[in-house]
């Protein structure tokens, strides 16, 4: 059943004159349910990343200030607004925050008084008197939902109100739309619910404005159409448009920035190459870090671990002792795996799922695990592990990247890179064979974003 | 289960602790390396020589030797080629004790040369009762070395015993200890005198140094003391034996041969026959050396105006059985003699390891 916008207005009109809702405590819960769940609090983990990540947010609010957003927008708690010319507001935890006194007032029926206590309510820049004006069919806004015409929001809101409506009439009231005449209803909608507390005679109606709310700007009296006495309704002369609320996923980050964690596996030159053993070595990583990925440029910075090892990274220390004969000693320390940590500093420019990114990353070498045989005239005598130890290497380090990372879903990349070593990260006169000048480096690396 | 970033700080800082830590237990470091601490270098005739323990297989050995009942420190480099032999005879074998400060305060060390001539005769001519003796069979450190007559070329403590038979077929034995060709920091011989009542007076009668003390003692008894003895003998044989020391150190026994029955069979202080001596092996070196399969010994070259000169000696550690070494550095010229009397010339920069007893 199609109805048009006349039809339900009528409709409305006679569902108020029956109404008589009386207040109830219930009503506040009912409301409660309406309002979205609220979002748990994320500063537990804002805490623990920002202890964590402390540097690189203080980098990235360098380049990127903060900009304040004063249009309502995706991403925001808005409070419903009451913009010009739309009679509609928005119900969102406004109604609860709101202490207010009770006040009571005399709700004007047909056939007989009710008392019912209320209080003023205030739904965002509009003040109601009572909560029945608030909550009045004619005042309700509900969640919006994509392709519900406003007939259908209305009848969602009904069911509401009706259990709670505690009216009794003189007699049913049956809407009569064919006898109702335009101006008839027009009058009726004019028809205002007395404000004050005072005797109404059933018959009449006072006609009283609304001091606050008055949105269509026109005072009506109420008159009496069928014996029936029609409240004045608001006109409403305006399409009652609704504003769609917006998504209240309350984000820690805005949309563009993010953190990061990332995984990356690849192999590299070896800072010495022997005859004996190959020249490259595998290295794993895993690692985090803060992104601003915008469309086009952008820029990351992380923190990463990286776990090389090598093949050939050996030194051999001899030493011989005279005496009565010759007692030779000899140790071999053997590097089998390299602990580095990396700031990978990139900047990078976006293009559609592309991202292609270059910077720098200052590298420090943590630790080391080491094997350590000792011999004497050629017989082991001993045979050792070290972690941490970093004779015959340097600790600084400082490696430019070439990146593209590829995106394949909202929150994963996977791209690669390569590495130049340009800091030399041993002392070549402690290894023997030949040194790798500038060892270079490439990984294939998975990132995956911690925001949505 | 995903991974919360509360799990992936905390995994992150015990990594970065974990390696940077480290394990706090220290690489030790090798021991320093030094230079060769034995080796010869020089000429051995006309060729070069070179021999450093701990290369090509060269190994310094040190011991004492026991050479005719005297101390000799010795010290031998070798490697499959070339072997070097050094030693230093002991010096004053006569006091107890040893002084290792002869050896270590030393700046010169001569070569011991032996003699063409006996250094000690014993004869059975040389007894005064040589008529009643039919033949005296001489034994040096147990083994026969003459009968009648006994000549010692080398030096050495050596123990002489005399077995005599006199003319009537009975036999007696003494012996006495001989030091020859060291020196003796005392010099003295018993003498006696048996009275026809059998009283025995015997005393002794020093030729160098000042007696501390002398103890008589008869058949391996106790008699008395005092460098006279009084005493009354039955009419067999005895043997009379006084432990003499002196004032300087030197202590020394001698024994002698008395007939009670006053029949002549008696024999003397044969050890008086020690001679002056005509060398003098305290403290002298000695060097052996063996090339190519030959032997090669400065006992038997001509080495008066050759010796080691020494620039220092140190004290190096102990060796294997617990001997402490030194090591003796300088200059040694020789000559060396084989037994084909071949003569070499040695001239040699040594740093040698010889023990040198505490």
């Amino acid at each position: 059943m199609n109805w048009s916008d006349d039809e339900i207005d009528k409709l409305f009109q006679e569902s108020s004159s029956q109404l008589n809702v009386p207040y109830q405590e219930s009503f506040w819960e009912e409301m409660e349910t309406l309002l979205p769940a609220p979002q748990k609090s994320r500063r537990g983990i804002a805490w623990i990343w920002g202890g964590f990540m402390a540097c690189i947010l203080l980098i990235g609010t360098l380049f990127i200030p903060f900009k304040k957003i004063d249009t309502p927008s995706l991403g925001r708690v808005t409070a419903g607004k009451q913009l010009p010319g739309t009679p509609v507001h928005a119900m969102q935890a406004s109604a609860a925050q709101h202490a207010v006194p009770l006040t009571q007032t005399q709700v004007e029926s047909t056939s007989e008084k009710a008392t019912v206590p209320t209080k003023p309510v205030h739904v965002g820049a509009t003040t109601f008197a009572t909560l029945q004006d608030a909550t009045s069919p004619l005042n309700i806004t509900v969640s919006t939902q994509p392709g519900q015409t406003s007939g259908q929001r209305l009848q969602a809101a009904r069911p509401a109100l009706a259990p709670n409506t505690a009216v009794a009439l003189a007699a049913p009231v049956t809407p009569d739309f064919v006898a109702a005449t335009e101006s008839s209803v027009h009058e009726a909608e004019n028809t205002a619910v007395s404000r004050e507390p005072q005797s109404v005679a059933p018959e009449t109606a006072t006609a009283t404005t609304d001091p606050v709310t008055d949105i269509s700007g026109s005072e009506s009296a109420a008159t009496t159409v069928d014996n029936l006495q029609a409240l004045p309704l608001r006109t409403f002369r305006e399409p009652i448009a609704q504003t769609d609320l917006l998504p209240t996923t309350f984000d820690l980050l805005e949309r563009n920035r993010h953190l990061y964690i990332q995984l990356g596996a690849g192999i590299a030159q070896s800072y010495i190459s022997g005859t004996n053993h190959s020249s490259m070595m595998p290295t794993v990583a895993f690692g985090a870090g803060y992104l601003y990925d915008p469309k086009g440029w952008g820029f990351s910075a992380g923190l990463n671990f990286q776990s090389a090892f090598p093949a050939n990274l050996e030194i051999t220390q001899r030493s011989q002792i005279y005496g009565f004969g010759v007692t030779t000693y000899q140790q071999n320390l053997c590097y089998t795996q390299l602990y580095t940590v990396e700031l990978p500093l990139n900047i990078q420019y976006r293009k559609g799922r592309h991202i292609f990114s270059a910077g720098l990353a200052p590298t420090f070498l943590a630790g080391t695990l080491m094997n350590l045989s000792r011999s004497e005239n050629d017989e082991e005598q001993e045979n050792l592990w070290y972690l941490g130890k970093k004779e015959g290497l340097k600790s600084w380090g400082l490696k430019p990247t070439l990146a593209y990372q590829l995106k394949v879903g909202k929150t994963t990349m996977i791209g690669m890179q390569l590495n130049l070593q340009t800091v030399s990260q041993i002392d070549p006169q402690q290894f023997s064979g030949k040194h790798t000048a500038l060892p270079l480096s490439g990984q294939i690396t998975i990132r995956r974003t911690l925001s949505k | 289960m995903t991974m919360k970033p509360t799990h992936l700080y905390v995994t992150a800082l015990l990594f970065v602790f974990a390696i940077s830590a480290g394990c706090k237990k220290e690489v030790q470091d090798l021991p320093p390396s030094n230079d060769p601490v034995f080796r010869v270098s020089g000429t051995f005739g006309t060729e070069a020589v070179q021999v450093t323990a701990g290369q090509d297989g060269a190994y310094m050995n040190t011991w004492v030797d026991n050479v005719k009942g005297v101390n000799c420190y010795k010290g031998k480099l070798c490697d499959s080629d070339f072997e070097i032999e050094l030693g230093i005879y002991a010096g004053d074998i006569d006091i107890a004790g040893f002084a290792p400060a002869h050896i270590t305060n030393a700046t010169q060390f001569q070569w011991a040369c032996l003699s063409s001539e006996p250094l000690v005769r014993l004869s059975k001519d040389s007894l005064t009762n040589s008529a009643l003796i039919d033949n005296i069979k001489w034994f040096i450190d147990g083994v026969q070395a003459g009968v009648n007559d006994l000549n010692i070329y080398r030096p050495g403590k050596y123990e002489i015993c005399a077995l005599v038979k006199f003319t009537d077929q009975t036999q007696s034995n003494v012996c006495n200890e001989l030091i020859v060709g060291y020196e003796k920091n005392a010099a003295f011989r018993i003498q006696h005198f048996l009275g026809q009542n059998s009283v025995l007076k015997s005393w002794v009668e020093v030729e160098a140094g000042e007696i501390a003390s002398v103890k008589w003692i008869s058949d391996g008894e106790y008699i008395g003391e005092g460098q006279n003895l009084g005493t009354i003998l039955n009419q067999e044989q005895h043997i009379i034996e006084a432990e003499v020391a002196f004032t300087n150190g030197t202590k020394r026994n001698r024994s002698i041969l008395i007939d009670g029955s006053l029949s002549g069979k008696y024999i003397d202080d044969f050890a008086r026959l020690e001679r002056n001596n005509i060398i003098n092996w305290d403290y002298k070196a000695i060097l052996k050396i063996r090339k190519n399969g030959v032997d090669y010994s400065s006992l038997n070259a001509q080495n008066d105006t050759q010796s080691i000169t020494i620039s220092s000696i140190s004290y190096f550690g102990k060796n294997t059985v617990g001997h402490p070494v030194y090591i003796l550095k300088g200059k040694l010229k020789a000559n060396v003699k084989s037994l084909s009397n071949m003569v070499i010339p040695v001239d040699l920069d040594i740093s040698f390891g010889i023990v040198v007893p505490e």
